[in-house]
């Protein structure tokens, strides 16, 4: 299964890449959350 | 000099023009084209000593997900902060009463913005260059909530980005532009 992508844009260079996630970026990935139940 | 006044007969030199024009209050530093089916987007040198006030918008594009949050993680280096994030959010689901999430040492500023199968954030961020805490305001909107976010980033350190990224699925398109609110 193909890893994750990000977007990474560089304001100094103007340059912007898509490369794919380190483990690391992968692992730190938000979960799902439960949607807010009204009161 | 951040403010001239003109008076009639008075000749407007190319020097004050240049100055002058230049001299808004809210001045674009960049923006980054969110790619294609990816997870996170990541802008990097964005933030420097010339303003100590930030705002961050996102402007079209898609998501996957039609409804969830969006987090915010400052970063260096393209590396980002995953500790020290304290933050209450005050929202309601349309139609209901008010709810609270509050969040204490967080990795992440959690509701940062929302989902409407694009990107809803519309974010204050003041003081991210500086080796001092970082605050980050503005509101909250997801396709079924709005409300408000302010947090606070209580790690001692200069920030020269930041890293979004929604809860679940992907993002396709749209750009996110960052402008500098000028200091003097």
């Amino acid at each position: 299964m193909a890893k994750p992508t990000g977007t990474f844009h560089d304001a100094l260079t103007g340059e912007t890449i898509e490369r794919e996630l380190t483990d690391e970026e992968i692992a730190a990935l938000p979960q799902p959350s439960d949607l807010p139940s009204p009161e | 000099m951040a403010i001239k006044t003109f008076t009639t007969g008075e000749v407007l030199t190319a020097s004050d023009t240049n100055t002058y024009l230049a001299n808004s209050g809210l001045v674009y530093v960049t923006s980054a084209t969110i790619g294609s089916a990816v997870s996170s987007v990541t802008v990097s040198n964005c933030f420097t000593s010339t303003y100590n006030g930030y705002f961050v918008t996102v402007h079209g594009g898609t998501s996957t997900t039609a409804d969830e949050n969006v987090s915010l993680q400052l970063t260096v280096g393209g590396t980002a902060s995953t500790t020290g994030y304290y933050g209450t959010t005050l929202y309601t689901v349309f139609g209901s009463v008010l709810s609270t999430q509050s969040v204490s040492n967080g990795t992440t500023m959690t509701y940062a913005g929302g989902l409407d199968s694009r990107v809803l954030l519309q974010l204050q961020i003041f003081n991210p260059a500086v080796a001092t805490s970082t605050t980050m305001v503005g509101p909250f909107i997801r396709q079924i909530l709005s409300g408000t976010t302010s947090y606070i980033h209580r790690v001692n350190t200069a920030y020269d980005g930041f890293k979004i990224t929604p809860t679940s699925g992907t993002l396709t398109g749209g750009t996110i532009t960052v402008y500098g609110y000028r200091n003097a």
